[in-house]
Protein backbone atom coordinates (compact mmCIF):
# COMPACT_ATOMS: atom_id res chain seq x y z
CA UNK A 1 0.00 0.00 0.00
CA UNK A 2 1.04 3.65 -0.74
CA UNK A 3 -1.36 4.98 1.94
CA UNK A 4 -0.19 4.86 5.65
CA UNK A 5 -1.74 2.01 6.84
CA UNK A 6 -2.56 4.20 9.97
CA UNK A 7 -5.64 6.54 9.25
CA UNK A 8 -6.01 8.99 12.14
CA UNK A 9 -9.52 9.56 12.17
CA UNK A 10 -11.07 6.55 11.11
CA UNK A 11 -14.22 5.98 12.69
CA UNK A 12 -14.77 2.31 13.85
CA UNK A 13 -18.75 2.81 14.21
CA UNK A 14 -18.08 3.22 10.64
CA UNK A 15 -16.15 -0.18 9.77
CA UNK A 16 -17.60 -2.87 11.67
CA UNK A 17 -19.84 -3.29 9.52
CA UNK A 18 -19.98 -4.43 5.81
CA UNK A 19 -21.89 -2.28 3.00
CA UNK A 20 -25.00 -3.22 1.32
CA UNK A 21 -25.53 -3.66 -1.92
CA UNK A 22 -27.76 -0.43 -1.51
CA UNK A 23 -25.10 1.76 0.56
CA UNK A 24 -21.94 0.75 -1.89
CA UNK A 25 -24.35 2.41 -4.88
CA UNK A 26 -25.20 5.66 -2.40
CA UNK A 27 -21.32 5.46 -1.45
CA UNK A 28 -20.62 6.26 -5.30
CA UNK A 29 -23.06 8.23 -5.85
CA UNK A 30 -21.87 10.79 -2.42
CA UNK A 31 -18.46 10.76 -3.68
CA UNK A 32 -19.13 11.56 -7.06
CA UNK A 33 -21.46 14.93 -5.74
CA UNK A 34 -19.30 15.92 -2.89
CA UNK A 35 -16.21 16.35 -6.03
CA UNK A 36 -18.41 17.42 -8.42
CA UNK A 37 -15.69 19.55 -10.34
CA UNK A 38 -12.88 17.92 -9.90
CA UNK A 39 -13.96 14.63 -11.23
CA UNK A 40 -15.91 16.53 -14.32
CA UNK A 41 -12.49 17.86 -15.30
CA UNK A 42 -10.28 14.96 -14.91
CA UNK A 43 -13.14 12.95 -17.12
CA UNK A 44 -13.25 15.45 -19.37
CA UNK A 45 -9.85 15.63 -20.30
CA UNK A 46 -10.34 11.58 -20.39
CA UNK A 47 -12.47 11.60 -22.96
CA UNK A 48 -10.96 14.25 -24.73
CA UNK A 49 -7.52 11.69 -24.80
CA UNK A 50 -9.92 8.82 -26.51
CA UNK A 51 -11.10 11.10 -29.18
CA UNK A 52 -7.68 12.62 -30.35
CA UNK A 53 -7.15 9.45 -32.26
CA UNK A 54 -10.00 9.96 -34.22
CA UNK A 55 -9.72 13.35 -34.76
CA UNK A 56 -6.37 12.68 -36.36
CA UNK A 57 -7.85 9.51 -38.22
CA UNK A 58 -10.20 12.06 -40.08
CA UNK A 59 -7.88 14.48 -41.99
CA UNK A 60 -5.87 11.35 -43.15
CA UNK A 61 -9.08 9.54 -44.34
CA UNK A 62 -10.50 12.91 -46.21
CA UNK A 63 -7.30 13.11 -47.59
CA UNK A 64 -6.73 9.91 -49.09
CA UNK A 65 -10.74 10.17 -50.44
CA UNK A 66 -9.66 13.37 -52.00
CA UNK A 67 -6.19 12.62 -53.56
CA UNK A 68 -6.26 9.42 -54.09
CA UNK A 69 -2.68 8.91 -53.81
CA UNK A 70 0.59 8.26 -52.30
CA UNK A 71 -0.38 5.01 -51.07
CA UNK A 72 2.92 3.76 -50.20
CA UNK A 73 2.69 6.62 -47.23
CA UNK A 74 0.64 4.43 -45.41
CA UNK A 75 2.94 2.13 -44.41
CA UNK A 76 4.39 4.83 -42.31
CA UNK A 77 0.94 6.71 -41.39
CA UNK A 78 -0.68 3.19 -40.01
CA UNK A 79 1.73 2.19 -37.50
CA UNK A 80 2.27 5.92 -36.02
CA UNK A 81 -1.51 6.51 -35.73
CA UNK A 82 -1.49 2.81 -33.70
CA UNK A 83 1.28 4.18 -31.42
CA UNK A 84 -1.05 7.65 -31.06
CA UNK A 85 -3.89 5.48 -30.36
CA UNK A 86 -2.03 3.41 -27.85
CA UNK A 87 -0.30 6.14 -25.98
CA UNK A 88 -3.81 7.93 -25.90
CA UNK A 89 -5.77 5.03 -24.74
CA UNK A 90 -3.33 4.88 -22.11
CA UNK A 91 -3.79 8.75 -21.40
CA UNK A 92 -7.52 7.43 -20.99
CA UNK A 93 -7.41 5.26 -18.39
CA UNK A 94 -4.35 6.66 -16.26
CA UNK A 95 -6.88 9.84 -15.93
CA UNK A 96 -10.18 7.85 -15.83
CA UNK A 97 -7.81 5.51 -12.93
CA UNK A 98 -6.81 8.63 -11.35
CA UNK A 99 -10.69 9.39 -10.24
CA UNK A 100 -10.84 5.89 -8.99
CA UNK A 101 -7.74 6.83 -7.13
CA UNK A 102 -9.04 9.69 -5.74
CA UNK A 103 -12.32 8.33 -4.51
CA UNK A 104 -10.44 5.56 -2.79
CA UNK A 105 -8.51 8.16 -1.35
CA UNK A 106 -11.46 9.77 0.40
CA UNK A 107 -12.69 6.71 1.20
CA UNK A 108 -9.94 5.68 3.91
CA UNK A 109 -9.51 9.43 5.11
CA UNK A 110 -6.53 9.74 2.88
CA UNK A 111 -7.74 12.55 0.56
CA UNK A 112 -5.14 13.58 -1.98
CA UNK A 113 -5.38 16.12 -4.36
CA UNK A 114 -6.05 15.59 -8.03
CA UNK A 115 -2.57 16.36 -9.20
CA UNK A 116 -0.69 13.90 -7.05
CA UNK A 117 -3.62 11.00 -8.13
CA UNK A 118 -2.91 11.33 -11.58
CA UNK A 119 1.03 12.15 -11.19
CA UNK A 120 0.63 8.89 -9.56
CA UNK A 121 -1.85 6.69 -12.13
CA UNK A 122 0.00 8.59 -15.01
CA UNK A 123 3.03 7.25 -13.96
CA UNK A 124 1.53 3.40 -14.42
CA UNK A 125 -0.06 4.79 -18.03
CA UNK A 126 1.42 1.78 -19.81
CA UNK A 127 0.74 -0.99 -16.87
CA UNK A 128 -2.64 0.51 -17.44
CA UNK A 129 -3.14 -0.62 -21.29
CA UNK A 130 -1.33 -3.78 -20.90
CA UNK A 131 -3.98 -4.69 -18.06
CA UNK A 132 -6.70 -2.97 -20.71
CA UNK A 133 -4.87 -5.63 -24.02
CA UNK A 134 -4.94 -8.77 -21.69
CA UNK A 135 -8.34 -8.36 -20.39
CA UNK A 136 -9.32 -7.65 -24.03
CA UNK A 137 -7.39 -10.80 -24.76
CA UNK A 138 -8.67 -12.59 -21.81
CA UNK A 139 -12.33 -12.05 -22.76
CA UNK A 140 -11.37 -13.12 -26.05
CA UNK A 141 -10.04 -16.43 -25.06
CA UNK A 142 -13.67 -16.96 -22.88
CA UNK A 143 -15.32 -16.09 -25.78
CA UNK A 144 -14.21 -18.34 -28.08
CA UNK A 145 -14.05 -21.28 -25.62
CA UNK A 146 -17.70 -20.52 -25.18
CA UNK A 147 -18.26 -20.61 -29.25
CA UNK A 148 -16.22 -23.78 -29.26
CA UNK A 149 -18.39 -25.63 -26.72
CA UNK A 150 -21.43 -23.83 -28.01
CA UNK A 151 -20.89 -24.81 -31.71
CA UNK A 152 -19.72 -28.89 -30.42
CA UNK A 153 -22.85 -29.19 -28.60
CA UNK A 154 -25.38 -27.59 -31.00
CA UNK A 155 -23.84 -30.30 -33.75
CA UNK A 156 -24.15 -33.31 -31.60
CA UNK A 157 -27.51 -31.97 -30.59
CA UNK A 158 -28.28 -31.68 -34.95
CA UNK A 159 -26.29 -34.86 -35.31
CA UNK A 160 -28.90 -36.91 -32.55
CA UNK A 161 -32.34 -35.13 -34.08
CA UNK A 162 -31.37 -36.06 -37.11
CA UNK A 163 -30.01 -33.37 -38.72
CA UNK A 164 -27.26 -35.74 -40.93
CA UNK A 165 -30.79 -36.55 -42.39
CA UNK A 166 -31.85 -33.49 -42.86
CA UNK A 167 -28.62 -32.32 -44.64
CA UNK A 168 -28.71 -35.07 -47.22
CA UNK A 169 -32.60 -34.64 -48.31
CA UNK A 170 -34.25 -31.49 -46.93
CA UNK A 171 -37.36 -32.88 -48.29
CA UNK A 172 -37.65 -35.36 -45.43
CA UNK A 173 -37.27 -32.65 -42.96
CA UNK A 174 -40.99 -33.57 -42.12
CA UNK A 175 -39.86 -36.92 -40.79
CA UNK A 176 -38.50 -34.91 -38.17
CA UNK A 177 -40.22 -35.23 -34.91
CA UNK A 178 -41.26 -31.66 -33.81
CA UNK A 179 -40.90 -32.12 -30.16
CA UNK A 180 -37.53 -32.46 -30.76
CA UNK A 181 -36.94 -29.88 -32.56
CA UNK A 182 -38.76 -27.66 -29.96
CA UNK A 183 -36.44 -29.19 -27.76
CA UNK A 184 -33.58 -27.98 -29.86
CA UNK A 185 -34.53 -24.37 -30.10
CA UNK A 186 -34.90 -24.86 -26.10
CA UNK A 187 -31.39 -26.13 -25.80
CA UNK A 188 -30.28 -23.35 -28.16
CA UNK A 189 -31.82 -20.58 -26.07
CA UNK A 190 -30.39 -22.34 -23.00
CA UNK A 191 -26.90 -22.01 -24.32
CA UNK A 192 -26.90 -18.51 -25.19
CA UNK A 193 -28.44 -18.14 -21.79
CA UNK A 194 -25.27 -19.91 -19.97
CA UNK A 195 -23.16 -17.90 -22.34
CA UNK A 196 -24.54 -14.85 -21.48
CA UNK A 197 -24.31 -15.95 -17.36
CA UNK A 198 -20.75 -17.43 -17.81
CA UNK A 199 -19.69 -13.65 -19.52
CA UNK A 200 -21.25 -11.78 -16.83
CA UNK A 201 -19.56 -13.81 -14.35
CA UNK A 202 -16.25 -13.51 -15.81
CA UNK A 203 -16.57 -9.84 -16.49
CA UNK A 204 -17.84 -9.50 -12.58
CA UNK A 205 -14.53 -11.36 -11.49
CA UNK A 206 -12.29 -8.65 -13.70
CA UNK A 207 -14.64 -5.36 -12.39
CA UNK A 208 -12.27 -3.73 -9.90
CA UNK A 209 -9.26 -5.06 -12.01
CA UNK A 210 -7.84 -1.02 -12.23
CA UNK A 211 -8.08 -0.62 -9.03
CA UNK A 212 -5.12 -2.85 -7.74
CA UNK A 213 -2.99 -0.87 -10.13
CA UNK A 214 -3.96 2.83 -9.13
CA UNK A 215 -3.88 2.44 -5.48
CA UNK A 216 -1.27 -0.42 -4.36
CA UNK A 217 2.69 0.03 -4.67
CA UNK A 218 4.58 -2.99 -6.79
CA UNK A 219 1.59 -3.72 -8.92
CA UNK A 220 2.13 -5.80 -12.11
CA UNK A 221 -0.28 -5.87 -15.01
CA UNK A 222 -0.80 -9.73 -14.37
CA UNK A 223 -0.78 -9.10 -10.62
CA UNK A 224 -3.24 -6.04 -11.05
CA UNK A 225 -5.76 -8.72 -12.57
CA UNK A 226 -4.94 -11.31 -10.61
CA UNK A 227 -6.12 -9.21 -7.56
CA UNK A 228 -9.22 -8.10 -8.70
CA UNK A 229 -9.96 -12.34 -9.37
CA UNK A 230 -8.99 -13.53 -5.90
CA UNK A 231 -11.24 -10.13 -4.35
CA UNK A 232 -14.07 -10.40 -6.13
CA UNK A 233 -14.04 -14.43 -5.38
CA UNK A 234 -16.94 -14.26 -2.80
CA UNK A 235 -19.23 -11.41 -4.33
CA UNK A 236 -19.70 -12.28 -7.95
CA UNK A 237 -23.38 -11.48 -8.18
CA UNK A 238 -23.31 -9.10 -5.05
CA UNK A 239 -21.04 -6.85 -7.48
CA UNK A 240 -23.32 -7.91 -10.66
CA UNK A 241 -26.51 -6.28 -8.54
CA UNK A 242 -24.74 -3.79 -7.43
CA UNK A 243 -23.29 -2.44 -11.28
CA UNK A 244 -27.27 -2.99 -12.46
CA UNK A 245 -28.86 -0.53 -9.96
CA UNK A 246 -26.10 2.16 -10.80
CA UNK A 247 -27.06 1.41 -14.27
CA UNK A 248 -30.21 1.45 -13.57
CA UNK A 249 -30.19 4.77 -11.60
CA UNK A 250 -28.29 6.15 -14.79
CA UNK A 251 -30.91 5.43 -16.86
CA UNK A 252 -32.86 8.93 -16.60
CA UNK A 253 -29.61 10.53 -16.95
CA UNK A 254 -29.22 8.90 -20.49
CA UNK A 255 -32.93 9.80 -21.40
CA UNK A 256 -32.37 13.22 -20.12
CA UNK A 257 -30.57 13.28 -23.04
CA UNK A 258 -32.25 11.78 -25.46
CA UNK A 259 -35.48 14.07 -24.88
CA UNK A 260 -32.40 16.85 -25.26
CA UNK A 261 -31.50 15.21 -28.56
CA UNK A 262 -35.08 15.14 -29.74
CA UNK A 263 -35.50 18.70 -28.65
CA UNK A 264 -32.66 19.73 -30.90
CA UNK A 265 -33.52 17.87 -33.80
CA UNK A 266 -36.58 19.36 -33.89
CA UNK A 267 -35.05 23.26 -33.32
CA UNK A 268 -32.74 22.21 -36.31
CA UNK A 269 -35.41 21.17 -38.52
CA UNK A 270 -37.05 24.59 -37.73
CA UNK A 271 -34.23 26.05 -39.72
CA UNK A 272 -32.76 23.72 -42.18
CA UNK A 273 -35.20 21.31 -44.27
CA UNK A 274 -34.85 17.82 -43.23
CA UNK A 275 -33.23 16.61 -46.57
CA UNK A 276 -30.08 19.31 -46.53
CA UNK A 277 -27.06 17.75 -46.01
CA UNK A 278 -26.54 20.76 -43.14
CA UNK A 279 -29.24 19.18 -41.42
CA UNK A 280 -27.84 16.01 -41.44
CA UNK A 281 -24.53 17.06 -40.44
CA UNK A 282 -25.72 19.63 -37.55
CA UNK A 283 -28.29 16.43 -36.59
CA UNK A 284 -25.11 14.09 -36.18
CA UNK A 285 -22.91 16.53 -34.76
CA UNK A 286 -25.13 17.81 -31.70
CA UNK A 287 -25.89 14.14 -31.10
CA UNK A 288 -22.07 12.65 -31.52
CA UNK A 289 -21.16 16.04 -28.63
CA UNK A 290 -24.22 15.15 -26.68
CA UNK A 291 -23.17 11.61 -25.95
CA UNK A 292 -19.56 12.61 -25.70
CA UNK A 293 -21.01 15.21 -22.85
CA UNK A 294 -22.90 12.28 -21.08
CA UNK A 295 -19.64 9.65 -21.41
CA UNK A 296 -17.94 12.60 -19.38
CA UNK A 297 -21.07 13.21 -16.56
CA UNK A 298 -21.59 9.44 -16.30
CA UNK A 299 -17.90 7.65 -16.39
CA UNK A 300 -16.88 8.97 -12.69
CA UNK A 301 -19.72 7.63 -10.91
CA UNK A 302 -18.43 4.50 -12.70
CA UNK A 303 -15.25 5.04 -11.02
CA UNK A 304 -16.27 5.68 -8.06
CA UNK A 305 -19.08 2.92 -7.75
CA UNK A 306 -15.65 0.77 -8.56
CA UNK A 307 -14.23 2.24 -5.84
CA UNK A 308 -16.29 1.86 -3.57
CA UNK A 309 -16.74 -2.18 -4.43
CA UNK A 310 -12.89 -2.53 -4.31
CA UNK A 311 -12.83 -0.79 -0.76
CA UNK A 312 -15.46 -2.70 0.27
CA UNK A 313 -13.88 -6.45 -1.08
CA UNK A 314 -10.79 -5.01 1.12
CA UNK A 315 -12.58 -4.85 3.80
CA UNK A 316 -14.31 -8.43 3.35
CA UNK A 317 -11.75 -9.90 2.37
CA UNK A 318 -8.80 -8.15 3.62
CA UNK A 319 -9.65 -6.70 7.39
CA UNK A 320 -9.11 -3.24 5.47
CA UNK A 321 -9.45 -0.75 7.81
CA UNK A 322 -9.23 -3.13 10.98
CA UNK A 323 -7.13 -1.22 13.03
CA UNK A 324 -6.05 -0.29 16.23
CA UNK A 325 -5.82 3.18 17.44
CA UNK A 326 -2.59 4.77 17.48
CA UNK A 327 -0.67 2.17 17.54
CA UNK A 328 3.04 1.98 16.14
CA UNK A 329 4.01 0.78 12.59
CA UNK A 330 4.73 -2.58 12.15
CA UNK A 331 8.39 -3.78 11.28
CA UNK B 1 -16.57 9.52 4.75
CA UNK B 2 -20.26 8.86 5.39
CA UNK B 3 -22.23 6.75 2.97
CA UNK B 4 -25.52 8.25 3.28
CA UNK B 5 -27.25 11.35 4.32
CA UNK B 6 -28.57 11.64 8.18
CA UNK B 7 -31.66 13.98 9.17
CA UNK B 8 -32.56 14.37 13.04
CA UNK B 9 -35.94 14.54 13.80
CA UNK B 10 -36.90 15.98 17.02
CA UNK B 11 -40.06 14.61 19.08
CA UNK B 12 -42.54 16.10 21.17
CA UNK B 13 -40.36 14.60 24.29
CA UNK B 14 -37.70 16.99 22.93
CA UNK B 15 -35.27 13.69 22.58
CA UNK B 16 -33.84 14.02 18.76
CA UNK B 17 -34.37 10.65 16.68
CA UNK B 18 -31.48 10.38 14.34
CA UNK B 19 -32.38 8.42 11.19
CA UNK B 20 -29.78 7.62 8.29
CA UNK B 21 -31.98 7.73 4.72
CA UNK B 22 -31.90 5.50 2.63
CA UNK B 23 -30.42 6.85 -0.25
CA UNK B 24 -30.61 6.47 -4.53
CA UNK B 25 -28.68 2.98 -4.01
CA UNK B 26 -31.03 1.16 -1.48
CA UNK B 27 -34.26 2.67 -3.00
CA UNK B 28 -33.61 1.69 -6.64
CA UNK B 29 -32.73 -1.54 -5.43
CA UNK B 30 -35.76 -2.00 -3.53
CA UNK B 31 -37.95 -0.97 -6.66
CA UNK B 32 -36.38 -3.17 -8.91
CA UNK B 33 -37.24 -6.22 -6.50
CA UNK B 34 -40.87 -4.60 -6.04
CA UNK B 35 -41.30 -3.91 -9.46
CA UNK B 36 -40.16 -7.76 -10.47
CA UNK B 37 -42.76 -9.08 -7.85
CA UNK B 38 -45.18 -7.25 -8.97
CA UNK B 39 -44.81 -7.92 -12.47
CA UNK B 40 -45.53 -11.44 -11.95
CA UNK B 41 -48.37 -10.48 -9.81
CA UNK B 42 -49.70 -8.71 -12.60
CA UNK B 43 -48.81 -11.21 -15.71
CA UNK B 44 -50.51 -14.11 -13.46
CA UNK B 45 -53.87 -12.05 -13.40
CA UNK B 46 -53.59 -10.84 -17.26
CA UNK B 47 -53.02 -14.49 -18.01
CA UNK B 48 -55.84 -15.78 -15.69
CA UNK B 49 -58.16 -13.13 -16.85
CA UNK B 50 -57.51 -12.92 -20.21
CA UNK B 51 -58.28 -17.00 -20.45
CA UNK B 52 -61.34 -16.08 -18.30
CA UNK B 53 -62.35 -13.68 -20.34
CA UNK B 54 -61.51 -16.18 -23.32
CA UNK B 55 -64.01 -18.88 -22.52
CA UNK B 56 -66.37 -16.19 -20.95
CA UNK B 57 -67.58 -15.12 -24.32
CA UNK B 58 -67.32 -18.73 -25.75
CA UNK B 59 -70.00 -19.75 -23.27
CA UNK B 60 -71.86 -16.93 -23.72
CA UNK B 61 -71.77 -16.92 -27.64
CA UNK B 62 -72.97 -20.74 -26.91
CA UNK B 63 -76.17 -19.33 -25.03
CA UNK B 64 -77.07 -16.93 -27.76
CA UNK B 65 -78.80 -13.67 -27.06
CA UNK B 66 -76.79 -9.99 -27.06
CA UNK B 67 -73.93 -9.93 -25.02
CA UNK B 68 -72.12 -7.12 -27.28
CA UNK B 69 -71.57 -5.14 -23.96
CA UNK B 70 -69.25 -7.97 -22.35
CA UNK B 71 -66.25 -7.33 -23.76
CA UNK B 72 -66.34 -3.58 -22.60
CA UNK B 73 -67.17 -4.37 -18.97
CA UNK B 74 -64.37 -7.66 -18.83
CA UNK B 75 -61.80 -4.80 -19.88
CA UNK B 76 -63.54 -2.68 -17.52
CA UNK B 77 -63.03 -4.90 -14.41
CA UNK B 78 -59.77 -6.21 -16.09
CA UNK B 79 -58.17 -2.05 -16.07
CA UNK B 80 -59.84 -1.84 -12.41
CA UNK B 81 -58.36 -5.17 -11.17
CA UNK B 82 -54.87 -3.99 -12.54
CA UNK B 83 -55.31 -0.45 -11.11
CA UNK B 84 -55.72 -2.27 -8.00
CA UNK B 85 -52.93 -4.80 -7.88
CA UNK B 86 -50.58 -1.93 -8.82
CA UNK B 87 -51.25 0.63 -6.07
CA UNK B 88 -52.72 -2.10 -3.20
CA UNK B 89 -49.32 -3.74 -3.47
CA UNK B 90 -47.45 -1.26 -2.25
CA UNK B 91 -50.43 0.30 0.66
CA UNK B 92 -51.10 -3.32 1.98
CA UNK B 93 -47.38 -3.71 2.61
CA UNK B 94 -46.49 -0.71 3.58
CA UNK B 95 -49.45 -0.26 5.70
CA UNK B 96 -49.16 -4.43 7.32
CA UNK B 97 -45.35 -4.05 7.36
CA UNK B 98 -44.75 -0.87 9.25
CA UNK B 99 -43.62 1.11 5.97
CA UNK B 100 -41.63 -2.02 4.01
CA UNK B 101 -42.38 -3.57 1.31
CA UNK B 102 -40.65 -7.16 0.13
CA UNK B 103 -37.95 -4.70 -1.72
CA UNK B 104 -37.69 -2.35 0.81
CA UNK B 105 -37.06 -5.36 3.42
CA UNK B 106 -34.77 -6.45 1.27
CA UNK B 107 -33.21 -3.79 1.07
CA UNK B 108 -33.13 -2.67 4.49
CA UNK B 109 -35.05 0.50 3.97
CA UNK B 110 -38.21 1.85 5.58
CA UNK B 111 -40.82 4.21 4.94
CA UNK B 112 -41.83 6.57 8.11
CA UNK B 113 -43.91 9.93 8.71
CA UNK B 114 -41.60 12.83 9.05
CA UNK B 115 -42.56 12.93 12.66
CA UNK B 116 -40.41 9.54 12.95
CA UNK B 117 -43.91 7.69 13.76
CA UNK B 118 -44.89 4.75 11.33
CA UNK B 119 -46.48 4.99 8.21
CA UNK B 120 -50.60 5.13 8.14
CA UNK B 121 -53.03 4.18 5.33
CA UNK B 122 -53.97 8.09 3.88
CA UNK B 123 -49.78 8.46 3.75
CA UNK B 124 -48.55 4.58 2.34
CA UNK B 125 -52.08 5.68 -0.72
CA UNK B 126 -51.24 8.98 -1.30
CA UNK B 127 -47.26 7.48 -1.52
CA UNK B 128 -48.52 4.56 -3.93
CA UNK B 129 -51.09 6.77 -6.15
CA UNK B 130 -48.16 9.18 -6.89
CA UNK B 131 -46.20 6.89 -7.70
CA UNK B 132 -47.22 6.74 -11.63
CA UNK B 133 -46.14 10.57 -11.05
CA UNK B 134 -42.76 9.62 -10.37
CA UNK B 135 -42.00 7.12 -12.75
CA UNK B 136 -42.89 9.62 -15.90
CA UNK B 137 -40.04 10.80 -16.94
CA UNK B 138 -37.91 9.14 -14.09
CA UNK B 139 -39.23 12.53 -12.02
CA UNK B 140 -38.59 10.43 -8.63
CA UNK B 141 -34.97 9.82 -9.14
CA UNK B 142 -34.00 13.37 -10.18
CA UNK B 143 -36.11 14.42 -7.25
CA UNK B 144 -34.41 11.73 -4.79
CA UNK B 145 -30.68 12.77 -6.03
CA UNK B 146 -31.73 16.78 -5.52
CA UNK B 147 -33.63 16.67 -2.62
CA UNK B 148 -31.61 17.35 0.49
CA UNK B 149 -34.22 14.91 2.20
CA UNK B 150 -34.14 12.38 -0.26
CA UNK B 151 -38.00 12.88 -1.50
CA UNK B 152 -39.74 12.25 -4.44
CA UNK B 153 -42.81 14.21 -5.40
CA UNK B 154 -45.41 11.33 -3.32
CA UNK B 155 -42.85 11.46 -0.34
CA UNK B 156 -43.39 15.46 -0.11
CA UNK B 157 -47.31 15.47 -0.14
CA UNK B 158 -47.11 12.31 1.54
CA UNK B 159 -45.05 14.01 4.58
CA UNK B 160 -42.85 10.71 4.49
CA UNK B 161 -39.50 9.91 4.12
CA UNK B 162 -37.62 6.77 3.56
CA UNK B 163 -34.83 5.36 6.32
CA UNK B 164 -31.80 2.97 6.41
CA UNK B 165 -33.64 0.18 8.97
CA UNK B 166 -31.38 0.69 12.32
CA UNK B 167 -29.09 -2.41 11.47
CA UNK B 168 -28.97 -4.23 14.96
CA UNK B 169 -25.62 -6.10 15.20
CA UNK B 170 -25.84 -8.93 13.04
CA UNK B 171 -25.77 -11.41 15.59
CA UNK B 172 -23.38 -14.36 13.95
CA UNK B 173 -22.39 -16.64 16.08
CA UNK B 174 -18.52 -16.47 16.52
CA UNK B 175 -16.97 -20.08 17.08
CA UNK B 176 -14.54 -19.76 19.86
CA UNK B 177 -12.26 -22.82 20.66
CA UNK B 178 -11.93 -24.57 23.58
CA UNK B 179 -8.48 -23.41 24.54
CA UNK B 180 -9.92 -19.63 23.83
CA UNK B 181 -12.41 -20.42 26.61
CA UNK B 182 -9.80 -21.61 29.22
CA UNK B 183 -7.60 -18.57 28.64
CA UNK B 184 -10.12 -16.36 28.79
CA UNK B 185 -10.95 -17.53 32.67
CA UNK B 186 -7.07 -16.72 33.79
CA UNK B 187 -6.36 -13.70 31.47
CA UNK B 188 -8.56 -10.97 33.94
CA UNK B 189 -5.75 -11.64 36.67
CA UNK B 190 -2.74 -12.04 34.14
CA UNK B 191 -3.17 -8.57 32.12
CA UNK B 192 -4.00 -5.22 32.14
CA UNK B 193 -7.75 -5.91 30.26
CA UNK B 194 -8.79 -2.14 30.95
CA UNK B 195 -6.30 -0.15 28.89
CA UNK B 196 -8.65 -1.71 26.02
CA UNK B 197 -11.29 0.88 25.01
CA UNK B 198 -14.45 0.04 23.07
CA UNK B 199 -12.93 0.83 20.04
CA UNK B 200 -10.51 -1.87 20.47
CA UNK B 201 -13.12 -4.28 21.47
CA UNK B 202 -15.12 -3.58 18.14
CA UNK B 203 -12.28 -4.28 16.16
CA UNK B 204 -11.80 -7.77 17.33
CA UNK B 205 -15.26 -8.59 17.47
CA UNK B 206 -15.33 -7.24 13.50
CA UNK B 207 -12.35 -9.58 12.95
CA UNK B 208 -13.93 -12.64 14.85
CA UNK B 209 -17.16 -12.00 12.57
CA UNK B 210 -14.99 -11.18 8.95
CA UNK B 211 -12.14 -13.92 9.66
CA UNK B 212 -14.65 -16.78 7.59
CA UNK B 213 -15.28 -14.61 4.68
CA UNK B 214 -11.56 -13.56 4.59
CA UNK B 215 -8.53 -14.58 2.03
CA UNK B 216 -6.25 -17.11 3.90
CA UNK B 217 -3.13 -14.82 3.31
CA UNK B 218 -4.35 -11.46 4.85
CA UNK B 219 -6.18 -12.91 7.37
CA UNK B 220 -3.32 -14.01 9.03
CA UNK B 221 -1.37 -11.01 8.69
CA UNK B 222 -4.00 -9.35 10.53
CA UNK B 223 -4.60 -11.53 12.74
CA UNK B 224 -0.62 -12.06 13.90
CA UNK B 225 -0.79 -8.33 13.93
CA UNK B 226 -3.56 -7.27 15.95
CA UNK B 227 -2.87 -9.96 18.53
CA UNK B 228 0.62 -8.44 18.69
CA UNK B 229 -0.40 -5.08 19.08
CA UNK B 230 -3.21 -6.24 21.49
CA UNK B 231 -0.89 -7.80 23.46
CA UNK B 232 1.51 -4.42 24.01
CA UNK B 233 -1.87 -2.73 24.98
CA UNK B 234 -2.61 -5.46 27.26
CA UNK B 235 1.01 -5.07 28.48
CA UNK B 236 0.91 -9.18 28.48
CA UNK B 237 4.46 -10.53 28.30
CA UNK B 238 4.13 -12.97 26.18
CA UNK B 239 1.39 -14.97 24.27
CA UNK B 240 0.36 -18.65 26.24
CA UNK B 241 2.51 -20.94 24.41
CA UNK B 242 0.29 -23.48 21.92
CA UNK B 243 -2.25 -20.75 20.88
CA UNK B 244 -2.31 -19.27 17.45
CA UNK B 245 -3.38 -15.73 17.24
CA UNK B 246 -6.96 -15.84 16.28
CA UNK B 247 -7.65 -18.41 19.74
CA UNK B 248 -5.78 -15.66 21.75
CA UNK B 249 -8.33 -13.13 19.66
CA UNK B 250 -10.89 -15.07 20.88
CA UNK B 251 -10.09 -15.10 24.65
CA UNK B 252 -9.35 -10.91 24.64
CA UNK B 253 -12.87 -10.84 22.85
CA UNK B 254 -14.52 -13.10 25.38
CA UNK B 255 -12.50 -12.16 28.45
CA UNK B 256 -13.14 -8.19 27.67
CA UNK B 257 -17.15 -9.35 27.07
CA UNK B 258 -17.64 -10.59 30.95
CA UNK B 259 -18.42 -7.43 32.98
CA UNK B 260 -16.78 -9.09 36.01
CA UNK B 261 -13.06 -8.43 34.01
CA UNK B 262 -13.63 -5.25 33.69
CA UNK B 263 -13.10 -2.88 36.38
Amino acid sequence: MTFDSNPSDSNPSDLTQSLTVGNVVNGGFRLYRSNLKSYLKVSAVSTLWALIPFLAAIPIVLFYVNVQRYYNVLGLIIPAWLVLAAYCSAQYMANSAAIARLAFGELINQPETVKTAYRYTNARKWRFLGMGALLSLLYFGVAIGMYLIAGILIVIMFASIGGAEFLRSPASAAVINPGLAIFAALVILAIILIFIIVFTWFSMRFSVAELPLAVESDVTVTKTIGRSWDLTQKSVWRIFVILLVTFLVTLPIQFLVQILATVAQGAIAAFYPQESSIFLALTYAFTYLLGLATGIVIMPLWQTIKAVIYYDLRSRREGLGLQLRDTEPLT
Amino acid sequence: MRFFNRVSLPTPESVDLEFALAGIGNRALALLIDYHVLGLLLAIFWIGWISFSIQLMNFLSQLGGDYSGAPNWLLAIFLLVTFAIFTGYFVYFEVFWQGQTPGKRFAKIRVIREDGRPLRLSQAALRALLRPVDDFFFLGVFFILLDQREKRIGDIVAGTLVVQESSSDPKTALTISDEAQELAVQLPGMTHLAALRPDDFAVVRTYLQRRSNMALLPRRDLSMQLARQLKALIQLETIPTGLTSDQFLEAIYLAYQNPASRP
